[in-house]
Parts: C-alpha cells; sequence; structure tokens
C-alpha cells in the first residue's frame, strides 16, 4: 500500500538512527540558525553544476535502470537560511521491451540551513520540492508523452570552499515522487560551485 | 496593515455610523462576522472562490467533483438549502441555482477581493435580513493610473501511475486542476475607477468512483472537465455627495454538475449574467439615502449529453432597495423600501411564473457610551399562490453589544425570520409550479408553506491585550415548517450512477444547538496563530426527516491557522483544519449493494494545507507554493464524490502599474 504521509518521508531515516541523529544535530537548532550566512538576503549567487547517480534499488529498478544524470542548481542567502532553485536530469532505460524509456526532469525549490564545522568547510540540510517531470518515448493517456507528479527530496551536503568563490561539494538526497506507488530514490552526487555577488537587477527582482 | 484596515473595517461597521467613503458599504451598523482581507487570502494561495470556505471557521462544506462546493454555517441551514446570501460592493449577486450557491460561479477571482465579510448569523444585508448568513465581497480598488494585474494557477493532484503505467501495476491517471487564469486591466483616479477582468478555468473530472457515472452522459471529443469564462466590469465614482458603485458580470460555466434528484451527473451549460447598482447620497452628514439595483440571468441550459437532457431553465432576477437614512442625536434610522421579482421560464411554462416581492424595511440603532443596541424589521408581502392566501411576512432581528469594560464585550442576537414558500427559490417550489426535472423522481407535496425559524446568538469576547483575543459564542436556532427532502439512493449498474427516490416534505420542526470559541494570538512578531473550535448538534426530536437533512453536517469542526510573516516578502501560512464523522443515510441502499462503495459514514478528517508566498520585483510579481492537503489524507467529502490526496498548487501573479 502507498505510504500516506509526508512523515514517511522520514521513513528511511527512522531505519538509519544515526541519520537521523545527524539530521537533528544540524537542523534549526540555534546553534546552526545563528551559524548561517550573515550576507543580506539574495546578496550572493551560488551557482552549483552537480552530477548525481542513484544508488538504491527497489521496485522501480526491476524495470527500468536509472543512469548517471545532472543538473544546475542556483542558491542564495534568504531571511533565514539558504533558498535553493534548480533543475536535475535523469535517464531511465527499460530493462525489458515492451516498455519505454523515459527521461525524468526535476524542477524544485528548495530551502535549508548551514552548520559550518570550520572556516571552509559547511554541512547543508535542507528539503527540495517540485514537479518531476517524466516524458516518455511513446505516448501516455490520449497521446500525451509526458506526466507530471509532486516530488520531495531531503538534502544533505558536505561542502569544501577552494577559495572564496568556488567550492566543490558531495552531497546525499533522498527523493520521493508521489506516484500511485512511490517512486523513491536515493541520489549520490558531487558538484563545483561558484559563487558571485548578485547582480542589481536580479536583487531587485528577488527582493 | 491590510489586516488592520480589515480589522478597522468591521470596527466602524460595528461601532455605528460610518461616513462615506470607499471603506464601508452600507452593512447593519452593528454587524459583527469573521473577516478576511485580501492579503489573507493572497497568503493562503487561493485560487477559486470556493477554496475560501476551507478558510473560515465553521462552515463545513462537502465537494463532489472538487469544484463545485457546498457550504453552510452555524446551523443556519442544512447542506440541501444553504441559500447563503452573496453580496459585492453593496450589491447582491446572486448566482445560486435553485437555492444551492457554487461560489466559483461569481464572475470574479479571489485576487479581486480587497475584503470578505462572512457572518455566521441572520443579518441585515442591502435591504432584507439574510436568514442562513452571508458572505460580503468588497472588491479591491485599482491603483491610481493605468493598471494590469494577471495571474495563471494550476495544481497536480498525487496518485498518478507514473512509469507504472507499463507495468502490470498501472492504475488510472488523474488529471491536473486547472489551469486557473485571470486578468483585469484598470483605469483609476483619486475619485473614480473603472475595471474590466476575465477569469478563465477547468476542471477535470479523472476520480475512479465518478467518471463512468460521468461518461454515462458526457459527450466530446476531450476528457471530460469543466470549463468557466467569466468576464466582468466594475466601476466605482464619489464625490462630496456620496459614492456610486457598479459591478457587471458574466459566467459561462460548462458543469459536470451532480444533481442528486437525478443521480448523476449531467452536463449542463450554466450562464448567470449580472449587472448592479450600489451607492449612497449623502447631501448633510445627518441624512442619506442608500440604493442598490441588482438585475441578473440564470440560464440552465444543454450541454451536449448523450441522452439529451435539458434542464430548459431560465431565472430572471431584479432585486432593489432605496432607503433613507438620518441620524438625531445618538438615534440612527433607516428606513427603506425594496422589490424582488423573479420570472422562471421553462417548457411547458409554470403555473406560477412570475413573483413579485415587495419589502419595507426599518433599522433603529442607537449608540450608548457602553451599549449599542440595533432593531430592524422586515414585512414582506407575499401574493396569494396555490392554497396560500395574502399575507404579510415579517422578519424581525435585534442585537445588543454590552462593553462591560475595556477588554471585556457582550453581543446578543435574536432574529424572527418568516419566509414564504416561493421566498426560498427552491428546486421543490418550482416542481411544485410544474417545472419537469430532465430526470429523477420526486414526490412533492399537495402545497408548499412559508416557514418560520428563530435564532439566538450571544457571544463574549476578552481582549486582554492587543494581541491577544478570545471569543465565545453560543447560538440555537428553531425551525417551524420547514420544507425538507428525504431521498433513498438505489445504485444504477447501468450508469454507475444512482436512481434516487427523492421526498419532499412540509412542515418539519428541529432545533440547532451549538457554540464556538475563538482564540487569535500574535505573540511574537511576525508570527501570528488563530485557533478556532465549532460545535453543531441537531436536536430533531421525532422529526426523522430533519434528522436525516442535518445528519451531514459535522457535530465538531475545529481550525489552527499558523502564519509566520517575518516581512512583507515572504509568509509561509499553514491551515489545519478538522472535522468529525458526517452521515448520509440516504446512500445506505447504494452502499448494501456495491458492497462498500458507498459508505454512508464519512470519517473524520484533519487536513493541512501549506503555502508558501513571496513577492519578487517590487510589487511586480508574487508566486505562491501549496501544498493542500499535505498530510495526504485520502479524502472523501461525499459517498459519491472523488476521492482527493496531497496536491501542490503553483500560482503566480503579476501587476504592473503606471501613473504621472
Amino acid at each position: 500500500m502507498a505510504d500516506r504521509s509526508l512523515l514517511s518521508l522520514l521513513r528511511p531515516g527512522l531505519r538509519r538512527p544515526g541519520l537521523v541523529l545527524a539530521l537533528l544535530l544540524l537542523g534549526p537548532t540555534p546553534a546552526t540558525v545563528a551559524a548561517q550566512d550573515r550576507r543580506a538576503p539574495f546578496e550572493t549567487l551560488e551557482v552549483m553544476v552537480v552530477g548525481a547517480t542513484n544508488v538504491n534499488h527497489n521496485f522501480l529498478h526491476t524495470f527500468w535502470k536509472p543512469h548517471t544524470g545532472g543538473g544546475l542548481v542556483l542558491t542564495t542567502p534568504f531571511y533565514l537560511g539558504t533558498a535553493e532553485v534548480g533543475g536535475l536530469y535523469h535517464e531511465y532505460t527499460p530493462r525489458s521491451e515492451g516498455r519505454p524509456l523515459f527521461n525524468a526532469f526535476f524542477l524544485f525549490a528548495g530551502w535549508g540551513l548551514h552548520a559550518r564545522p570550520t572556516a571552509r568547510i559547511s554541512w547543508y540540510n535542507g528539503f527540495r520540492v517540485g514537479n518531476y517531470r517524466m516524458s516518455f518515448d511513446e505516448d501516455t493517456f490520449s497521446g500525451t508523452r509526458n506526466e507530471s507528479e509532486l516530488t520531495f527530496a531531503l538534502q544533505s551536503r558536505l561542502s569544501l570552499s577552494l577559495s572564496s568563490r568556488i567550492a566543490v561539494h558531495l552531497e546525499g538526497g533522498y527523493q520521493k515522487t508521489y506516484t500511485f506507488l512511490r517512486l523513491k530514490l536515493f541520489f549520490v552526487s558531487a558538484g563545483l560551485s561558484y559563487r558571485l555577488h548578485s547582480p542589481a537587477w536580479l536583487k531587485e527582482l528577488l527582493q | 496593515m491590510k489586516c488592520c484596515s480589515a480589522l478597522l473595517l468591521l470596527l466602524a461597521l460595528s461601532s455605528g455610523l460610518v461616513p462615506s467613503g470607499w471603506a464601508q458599504h452600507r452593512l447593519s451598523p452593528s454587524a459583527a462576522g469573521q473577516v478576511m482581507d485580501g492579503a489573507a487570502l493572497d497568503a493562503a494561495g487561493v485560487t477559486r472562490l470556493g477554496d475560501l470556505f476551507t478558510l473560515l471557521d465553521g462552515w463545513p462544506s462537502y465537494s463532489l467533483d472538487g469544484f463545485t462546493t457546498v457550504a453552510t454555517t452555524n446551523g443556519l441551514a442544512p447542506f440541501q438549502q444553504p441559500n447563503l446570501r452573496t453580496v459585492v460592493d453593496g450589491i447582491p449577486v446572486n448566482a445560486a441555482l435553485f437555492g444551492t450557491l457554487n461560489l466559483n460561479a461569481l464572475p470574479f477571482h479571489p485576487l479581486h477581493v480587497d475584503t470578505l465579510l462572512a457572518f455566521q448569523h441572520p443579518v441585515f444585508s442591502a435591504g432584507r435580513i439574510a436568514p442562513a448568513g452571508a458572505l460580503h465581497f468588497r472588491t479591491r480598488r485599482p491603483a491610481v493610473g493605468l493598471s494590469v494585474r494577471g495571474s495563471v494557477a494550476a495544481g497536480n493532484d498525487t496518485q498518478d501511475p507514473g512509469p507504472y503505467r507499463y507495468t502490470p501495476f498501472a492504475t488510472p491517471n488523474i488529471d491536473r486542476l486547472g489551469p486557473t487564469l485571470q486578468a483585469e486591466a484598470s483605469i483609476a483616479g483619486r475619485n473614480a475607477y473603472l475595471a474590466a477582468g476575465i477569469k478563465t478555468d477547468e476542471h477535470h473530472v479523472t476520480d475512479a468512483l465518478m467518471i463512468q457515472r460521468v461518461y454515462d452522459l458526457y459527450e466530446g471529443e476531450r476528457k471530460p472537465r469543466v470549463l468557466q469564462t467569466a468576464p466582468h466590469l466594475r466601476a466605482g465614482i464619489r464625490n462630496r455627495l456620496g459614492e456610486h458603485r457598479l459591478f457587471a458580470g458574466f459566467s459561462r460555466l460548462d458543469d459536470l454538475r451532480y444533481f442528486e434528484p437525478a443521480g448523476q451527473e449531467i452536463p449542463t451549460r450554466y450562464d448567470f449574467t449580472t449587472l448592479g447598482l450600489s451607492g449612497d447620497f449623502n447631501p448633510d452628514a445627518r441624512h442619506g439615502l442608500t440604493y442598490h439595483l441588482s438585475l441578473a440571468q440564470a440560464d440552465l441550459d444543454t450541454r451536449p449529453n448523450q441522452r439529451a437532457l435539458d434542464f430548459n431553465w431560465r431565472q430572471d432576477r431584479l432585486e432593489s432597495d432605496l432607503a433613507f437614512r438620518t441620524q438625531r442625536g445618538r438615534l440612527y434610522t433607516r428606513i427603506g423600501a425594496g422589490l424582488d421579482y423573479r420570472r422562471s421560464l421553462t417548457d411547458p411554462a409554470l403555473r406560477h411564473a412570475s413573483l413579485l416581492l415587495p419589502r419595507l424595511s426599518l433599522l433603529l440603532f442607537r449608540q450608548g457610551r457602553a451599549a449599542k443596541l440595533q432593531g430592524v424589521v422586515v414585512g414582506t408581502y407575499h401574493r396569494p399562490f396555490d392554497t396560500n392566501p395574502a399575507r404579510v411576512g415579517v422578519s424581525a432581528q435585534g442585537s445588543a453589544q454590552l462593553r462591560l469594560s475595556e477588554a471585556h464585550h457582550l453581543r446578543a442576537s435574536l432574529a424572527y425570520l418568516w419566509q414564504g414558500a416561493e421566498e426560498q427559490n427552491s428546486l421543490w417550489y418550482w416542481m411544485g409550479q410544474g417545472y419537469r426535472l430532465p430526470q429523477g423522481d420526486v414526490s412533492l407535496p399537495p402545497f408548499f408553506l412559508g416557514s418560520r425559524t428563530y435564532t439566538a446568538d450571544l457571544s463574549y469576547t476578552v481582549r486582554p491585550s492587543p494581541r491577544v483575543a478570545l471569543t465565545l459564542n453560543g447560538f440555537a436556532r428553531q425551525f417551524f415548517g420547514a420544507t425538507l427532502a428525504t431521498a433513498s439512493y438505489d445504485f444504477n449498474a447501468l450508469t454507475d450512477g444512482f436512481l434516487p427516490q427523492t421526498r419532499v416534505l412540509i412542515g418539519r420542526s428541529g432545533r440547532v444547538l451549538g457554540g464556538a470559541a475563538r482564540l487569535h494570538l500574535a505573540l511574537v512578531p511576525g508570527f501570528s496563530q488563530q485557533l478556532s473550535y465549532t460545535f453543531t448538534r441537531p436536536v430533531a426530536g421525532q422529526d426523522l426527516a430533519f434528522w436525516e437533512a442535518w445528519a451531514s453536517y459535522p457535530v465538531h469542526q475545529a481550525g489552527a491557522t499558523f502564519l509566520f510573516a517575518p516581512n512583507t516578502r515572504f509568509s509561509l501560512q499553514a491551515r489545519l483544519r478538522y472535522q468529525s464523522p458526517t452521515f448520509w443515510p440516504g446512500y445506505a441502499p447504494a452502499d448494501a449493494q456495491t458492497g462498500g462503495r458507498f459508505p454512508t459514514r464519512r470519517p473524520p478528517y484533519l487536513l493541512l494545507d501549506v503555502t508558501a508566498q513571496k513577492r519578487f520585483w517590487g510589487e511586480h510579481l508574487r508566486a505562491n507554493l501549496s501544498l493542500r492537503n499535505a498530510a495526504n489524507t485520502p479524502l472523501r467529502s461525499h459517498p459519491a464524490g472523488d476521492l482527493s490526496h496531497l496536491t501542490l498548487y503553483f500560482q503566480l501573479e503579476a501587476f504592473f502599474n503606471y501613473h504621472n
């Protein structure tokens, strides 16, 4: 039976007490809140290019094989914490004939908090919510080749600053798509980011 | 600031004489109701007017298709005949069909609403006493200069099959909600404005329980959907002598509405046209005239369907009122005269197709240092029809508001309402006059009678600080001579719908008791909470029909709204709602015949809606992301209704203004 609650997002974590503990410790505690970026909202923009690979195996993988994908994530200081928007692309090839190949594009907005154990290392924990658009290479329903579904994701990202502008990232994420039979995917991703001061027009747009 | 202005509006309305200006309309000076301003609607991510019932406390509602919402309040009427009064900019806009209103049929969008006043007790509203409560909308006054405002919104219900569509585990597709689009262009000066706009909407029917019923009659190449196009025009002008407003609109609703006496969804085209004026003349500070004139046409016509069912129904409506106001010392007097006219056209013609209801009203209001007293008497002349003699139906309402101290207030309201059978505009009445439903078996009484209702409301408000307010409310309603319907729904295997047998009964009596508590807290800057609980219980005695009519009304309702708005650019709102089980005894036969497909008991629901709102580019752009039913409760509010789940909504609004 399909999961019925958003709380079920936490179930994989509940089977991993260490993960829950880490999320709680790095969650919105006074210490982590105090450790947030002191920049004004939308003062900077971090452009991150990531590659992501799926690392779990479940019912979906009986029928399709996900390939390593990638995407673009933009992050910026929010009123509290950090906001992000982005898109991630993956391709799924069928494991048997008679099923179509499909591409999935996760378009999301997210929010999270940073912890900074050292000046060069930061640990980000947050969530994403967005639309998972699946494009099939044959018609699904009466002439349409696409389906969209609500998707939530929990992210945990470790970042190492190489300079004041450039950083490398290692990230783990759990993503749940609310199809009737849920698509539950764990991803590990790595990326490189470049931080710039937001241009005036962008700040005006975002503020 | 908008919240403050809405509160000020309510205070102004409840505090006595209100000077002319944009900010108020001629409501009863001591009226008291729930206030919701445009900022609150924005923060909640409302995309359809029907969504308003999920934000108001103590308005239980149900929907079969997720588009048409039937709502009632505080025990004033059962779901089958809510007769809710809707007033837009002081103009009655009655889009109800056979006494039941689909709020979405009104030709404007929630983003056009500046303030909503929701009354949960009989209230003097635009020249008459609204027996089942009222919704008063004040539309946004356009910004000075040339402006354009538009929005697009769409929702996506979860539970699609996704890639499993191509596996043995395929499930039916759940289609999107919307898109809902609206645009309005306006030109405004300091003392006049003119705005023209349009909204369009789509709603898809994909629920497995409903789709077969719908396909039984639906005819069309595209998948079944409700379509709406609704343009409107509004204008206002004011000078030192007064203020005048105009609202005109047209709403075409290609509907798939479930008609209970027919036992299934019937494709219909509902065209609603309205044109109204309201205003005030104030030659001096102590005297004035208030008026409104509202013309409407409700046309229920054929939408292509497989059995060529045609409702063949049109009703022309006129409502007017002219009142003289005067103030002497602390006494405010309003003497009004009005006229309701309705003409119903169908084939064959009705026995009494036209109704003329002249009306006189007298309102007295006195404001003292610690008390505000108000009395209203409305007399309506009912012409003889059928076996009923001519008579003057009198309704009266009185209220007192006492200020016990700076922080403690007491308010009491009593009402006696007499409604003629023809006044309620029910389907049953018109069937009694010869109207033929295209489908359905309805047993009518040999004649119809007027009904009497007594209501009492007592509320106590304490404000220990400006940031805390607690209101306790108790109410009682006593109904005599009510016309109610009982129905038994057998399952129809041919259509996947029902074979209802409906009996309309007159002279039913019963009592409804209830209470409510509301707590508003704003202790932390940027964070506010509102908690509410409403208890409503019918005391039907031996009258089974009365009990059945009220069984689908939840006894307990609770709501909690949490708003986090650290600044004017961003807000996060969560709204938690609870309602106790409801019972739909008429569906017991169908339930038994189908092995439990239409359970007569709907379980209690706990629903959570979460909305994040962010403004961009100054005041030009505003985006909403909403998770409705975020706890993913499988929600079916009616035994024959659709099943909804967690839904993602997105709304983007754009606003541009130019002035020198």
